[in-house]
């Protein structure tokens, strides 16, 4: 059926009937299970055929599993463990989702790490985000009034600020006290609405919204001028690497930053950093109730 | 008793970076962003060493460490640049009394040996 046909049939329908305005359907109880699945729940009308599309990129998505609904759809990708970062939508005949979940893997080296919160979760607190972490991880974040670190520290399994979250475009100074390596993974929903921070003059510590990793500039869009210097940790080496800007470019290298990693910018002037996603948001689609229209409208442009 | 050590820099994530190590490690830490402010500071309080930017912000890093080894000459004062390991400048510390010439490229383990070794 095409898209004109289907919209016809849907508005003679109209004539006899009242559509129903379904709304599109939004993925819920999204969790990393222990052993390594993504889990996310959703409720689809009984009998509408439906497909998990995941990607790595955000922009090409492929389909991992197709079914027909029966109300609710319970979906744990046993693939998951394969992939760093891996997301996920529901496609109902080229209808979408309402929002884009997924998860994210950090692997945080001993010593010092900049990291930063690429999704967003139902809890951002630090007991949730760094579950697993051992006694003597400290969390820092940088107070611009004070121009301090502050010190959150986990003894004896508890934060001594507990209520501490970061949040979407925040970063933070990871300190892991062991010698090994540790995997920080966070799961929630994509930022799909435009997003504007304030970058200060003087020093600030931030982070992208979209979990992407990419050159700071160009492909995430921070607001770059001249006399600017961008601070990157080598987890490494632990050591800082600077990237000044002056005369219109870089220094040396350009910055790229990677999935949850935070920076620091000392900042000449201060500007806004808007972050416009190019995926839209679903609102809602006109569908019919009965059998015969169990399927949604023509597909959309979402890419 | 704690060690204390005071920290002047203008460069905020290697100096809030090198505190917080500092503190883990069970070392108190007190900071300065200018050198008038480290000057006040150390009339108020007692430190076991001063580790000295360079080039904070304009003002001469040197200046301070004349003024440290002048009025506290007891104070072990360790020089911090970004600037590399320049010889005339290296001597110039050393001539003026300082403790050690650190470059902030080293490793946050590397500088914290260094002001150990400077406490003892």
């Amino acid at each position: 059926m095409t898209i004109s046909s289907f919209f016809q049939q849907i508005k003679s329908k109209a004539a006899r009937k009242q559509p129903a305005q379904l709304e599109a359907p939004t993925l819920e109880c999204v969790a990393l299970l222990p052993h390594g699945p993504f889990r996310f729940q959703t409720q689809v009308p009984e009998e509408f055929e439906y497909e998990i599309e995941a990607t790595t990129n955000l922009k090409t998505w492929a389909s991992i599993f197709s079914s027909r609904s029966n109300g609710k759809i319970d979906f744990a990708d046993p693939d998951a463990p394969k992939f760093r970062h891996r997301f996920y939508r529901l496609n109902l005949k080229g209808e979408y989702s309402r929002d884009i979940i997924g998860y994210a893997t950090v692997t945080v080296p001993p010593g010092f790490s900049l990291i930063a919160n690429p999704l967003s979760g139902v809890d951002e607190s630090v007991a949730e985000l760094f579950k697993g972490m051992p006694d003597g991880t400290g969390l820092s974040k940088f107070d611009n009034r004070l121009h301090r670190l502050t010190q959150n520290a986990l003894e004896a399994g508890k934060w001594t600020n507990p209520t501490e979250t970061l949040g979407l475009g925040e970063g933070a100074l990871l300190f892991n006290p062991t010698s090994e390596y540790k995997k920080l993974r966070f799961a929630g929903r994509v930022c799909q609405s435009g997003f504007s921070t304030l970058i200060p003059a003087g020093f600030s510590m931030q982070s992208s919204v979209q979990p992407q990793p990419g050159r700071l500039d160009t492909e995430l869009g921070f607001p770059i001028g001249d006399g600017d210097v961008i601070h990157l940790l080598d987890t490494d080496t632990q050591k800082y690497v600077l990237y000044p800007y002056e005369g219109s470019a870089w220094k040396c290298e350009a910055p790229v930053l990677g999935v949850g990693e935070a920076f620091w910018v000392e900042k000449k002037a201060p500007s806004n950093w808007h972050q416009q996603s190019s995926i839209p948001k679903a609102t809602s689609w006109i569908g019919m109730t009965d059998d015969e229209t169990k399927q949604a409208p023509g597909r959309k442009n979402h890419q | 008793m704690k060690q204390h050590i005071l920290f002047v820099d203008d460069d905020v994530p290697l100096r809030e970076t090198l505190s917080l190590y500092f503190k883990m490690k069970g070392i108190s830490v007190t900071v300065a962003e200018s050198g008038a402010e480290a000057r006040e500071l150390v009339q108020k309080n007692s430190f076991n060493l001063a580790i000295v930017d360079l080039d904070l912000g304009g003002e001469k890093g040197m200046e301070l460490l004349d003024f440290f080894k002048r009025i506290y000459p007891s104070l072990p004062v360790i020089m911090f640049t970004s600037l590399g390991y320049d010889p005339a400048l290296v001597r110039e510390a050393i001539e003026k009394g300082a403790h050690a010439y650190l470059s902030k490229t080293e490793s946050l383990d590397t500088l914290l040996k260094e002001a150990q070794k400077a406490m003892t």
